[in-house]
């Protein structure tokens, strides 16, 4: 079974092509980028630019799960925790200091990231489905903690109001434009860590972890920085989120829904490349949206129809759709 | 004194008669698990389609939920093969976790499938003996619960003893041990994940109908069967049998006696934080080597 070349690579002389012409996307990727970028001054309805944000929220927590999922190859069952702990720790300081969101992002992703240390310390020595269920497991015991503890407002929640001197459409306009820097500055940070030494030794570990430590590749610590920074972007997003819903309940920022969408998306993009935690995402949302708001919804079948899609998606393209694109498309439209 | 003496002896009954209920779903995917290097996160609505089918048996034809066993588990199994044939087999050779996102989407499907029949609406069965206790000596014996225990222990041994015994059993585990060796030695292994898959989801048929017994239950459910399954997988030692059933006993006791002790809020939280510490403690299960 293992002897059958999965990836066949590209005749010489198109590889020569690619490498000597600058790639469409890029430019594409711009222009998009710029477009995306004024949307909101252009005051469209509400509800596209809200739709577009959610997009990038979980474009957000697609790219960030990326990191450890895609690019170390430690599938999480639980990037919630992570987001619940960012949104609980800008709900908290919102209530006792009554910091806004772009002042406690960083703290919260601190929060995030040093508990994603702690518990990665352990956890991270696991492999595969048991890692997976581990960190399903702690979504759940952290949920649980805080929905007991009356410091954290237990059951009831933390309401996060009037954090923001904004009215409606400027309120509006700022999750957008704040959830889109997070996503750049997510993928940014992506891009910059794959061609980093510190990526070249998480895509060491996701290859094989016993060859890259017998290499000297220093797996536990590259694998708590992976998770660390993973779960800093995830922590960063619930910050905005809690201040967007304007509400922190554990029902509500630990959901396991979250998980799972950052995991599904990413894995429908392309897990461990740079571009598909944001095609995943963008596609499957868009989808998602379109399908609810159309006659479907109205007949309820709606999801049965975006499972149909899902399952047609990934046995059409496995390893991903920029897997896909890379065997399929002409060389300037490759993505790397 | 005596009070308390008798108090502990009924939560250790009650607790190793979930633990018995617990066991047969855990089974189920344990065995796909062992056998395709597959997580079927459709295992728990699978289970949640039985338990729908017996409410409608029960409430159109009048029907016991145990008598509908008996166009559950083969219906089922077919169901299985059909899922294995279309969305499992041929992502074989695809990286390990597209089959996962398939059955997702067949979980989405399925899940809004049974909303969209059933509506939303908890539901729950009421078959002349729910309800019904029988004073045993010093405990109460809910009669649902007995029953369920002892159909999913029943469940359970039989199929140990049949992939002990029987040479199809035989083939289906030399197919979980190492793939390459059990095709050299002439076993179908195909056939033997198609046939793994067939009888996990049979599995999870009889499941949803014990679990329709004793819980009531709503569409979306089925993932907090799922997880307390895997769970007890991870614990037991994925595609071991009895290890998953001892397994399944202590989540049971250990949920009944935190019951007992604890306030009911910190109930789900103790149990989920001594899964982890075993899973750190040993993570290669109660008794297993790693799979």
């Amino acid at each position: 079974m293992a002897d059958t070349p999965k990836e066949l690579s590209p005749p010489v002389t198109a590889r020569r092509w690619a490498l000597g012409r600058p790639g469409v996307l890029p430019l594409l990727g711009l222009v998009a980028l710029a477009a995306l970028a004024v949307f909101p001054l252009v005051e469209p309805p509400i509800f596209y630019l809200r739709l577009l944000a959610t997009v990038f929220l979980f474009a957000t927590l697609a790219q960030s799960w990326n990191i450890l999922g895609g690019y170390t190859g430690y599938v999480s069952f639980g990037h919630v925790t992570f987001f619940g702990l960012g949104a609980y720790t800008a709900a908290l300081l919102f209530r006792e200091l009554g910091w806004p969101p772009y002042v406690a992002a960083v703290p919260a992703g601190l929060v995030a990231g040093l508990f994603a240390v702690v518990v990665g310390y352990p956890t991270l020595r696991l492999r595969g489905p048991y890692f997976g269920i581990a960190t399903l497991a702690l979504s759940f015991v952290v949920q649980l903690a805080i929905a007991n503890v009356p410091w954290t407002g237990a059951g009831e929640g933390i309401v996060v109001r009037g954090g923001l001197p904004f009215r409606r459409l400027a309120l509006e306009q700022f999750f957008y434009y704040a959830y889109l820097a997070l996503l750049l500055l997510t993928t940014l940070a992506v891009g910059v860590l794959e061609r980093s030494k510190l990526g070249y030794g998480l895509q060491a570990i996701r290859d094989d972890e016993d060859a890259a430590l017998s290499v000297g590749v220093p797996a536990t610590r590259l694998k708590l920085l992976a998770f660390g920074l993973s779960s800093f972007f995830a922590g960063a997003a619930g910050c905005f989120y809690v201040h967007q819903a304007s509400f922190a309940s554990p029902p509500d920022v630990f959901t396991l829904g979250i998980s799972i969408k950052a995991l599904v998306y990413a894995m429908v993009g392309g897990a461990g490349t740079l571009l598909g935690p944001l095609v995943g995402a963008a596609l499957m949302e868009l989808v998602n949206m379109a399908l609810t708001t159309s006659p479907l919804g109205t007949y309820g079948i709606d999801r049965i129809v975006f499972g149909a899609l899902l399952i047609i998606v990934v046995l059409a393209a496995p390893g991903g759709i920029v897997g896909l694109a890379r065997r399929r498309l002409p060389g300037p439209w490759r993505p790397r | 004194m005596e009070d308390a003496g008798r108090q502990l002896l009924q939560t250790l009954v009650s607790g190793l008669l979930l633990g018995g209920v617990y066991a047969l779903p855990a089974v189920g995917l344990s065995l796909i698990w062992g056998v395709m290097k597959v997580v079927n996160i459709a295992h728990g609505v699978l289970a949640l389609l039985g338990s729908y089918l017996a409410l409608t048996a029960f409430q159109g034809l009048g029907l016991d939920p145990l008598v509908a066993l008996v166009a559950v588990v083969p219906a089922f199994f077919v169901l299985g093969l059909l899922l294995q044939r279309a969305l499992v087999q041929p992502l074989e050779q695809a990286p390990e976790m597209s089959t996962l996102l398939a059955l997702f989407g067949a979980t989405i499907i399925l899940e809004n499938l049974i909303q969209r029949v059933w509506t939303a609406d908890f539901r729950a069965l009421s078959p002349w003996y729910a309800g019904v206790a029988v004073e045993l000596g010093p405990v109460n014996l809910s009669i649902a619960r007995a029953l369920t225990c002892v159909l999913s222990l029943a469940a359970v041994l039989l199929l140990d003893q049949f992939l002990r015994r029987t040479y199809l059993g035989k083939a289906i585990r030399a197919t979980a041990q190492n793939r390459a060796a059990a095709r050299l030695m002439g076993i179908n292994t195909g056939h033997m994940a198609l046939l793994a898959f067939g009888i996990g989801t049979a599995l999870a048929g009889i499941a949803g109908v014990a679990l329709s017994l004793i819980y009531s239950f709503y569409p979306t459910v089925h993932i907090f069967w799922v997880v307390k399954a895997f769970l007890i997988v991870v614990l037991g030692g994925v595609g071991n049998i009895r290890g998953t059933l001892v397994a399944a006993l202590l989540l049971g006791l250990a949920e009944s006696l935190f019951g007992a002790f604890l306030s009911f809020r910190w109930v789900d939280f103790s149990v989920y934080v001594l899964l982890l510490l075993i899973l750190l403690v040993r993570p290669q299960g109660l008794y297993g080597r790693y799979a």
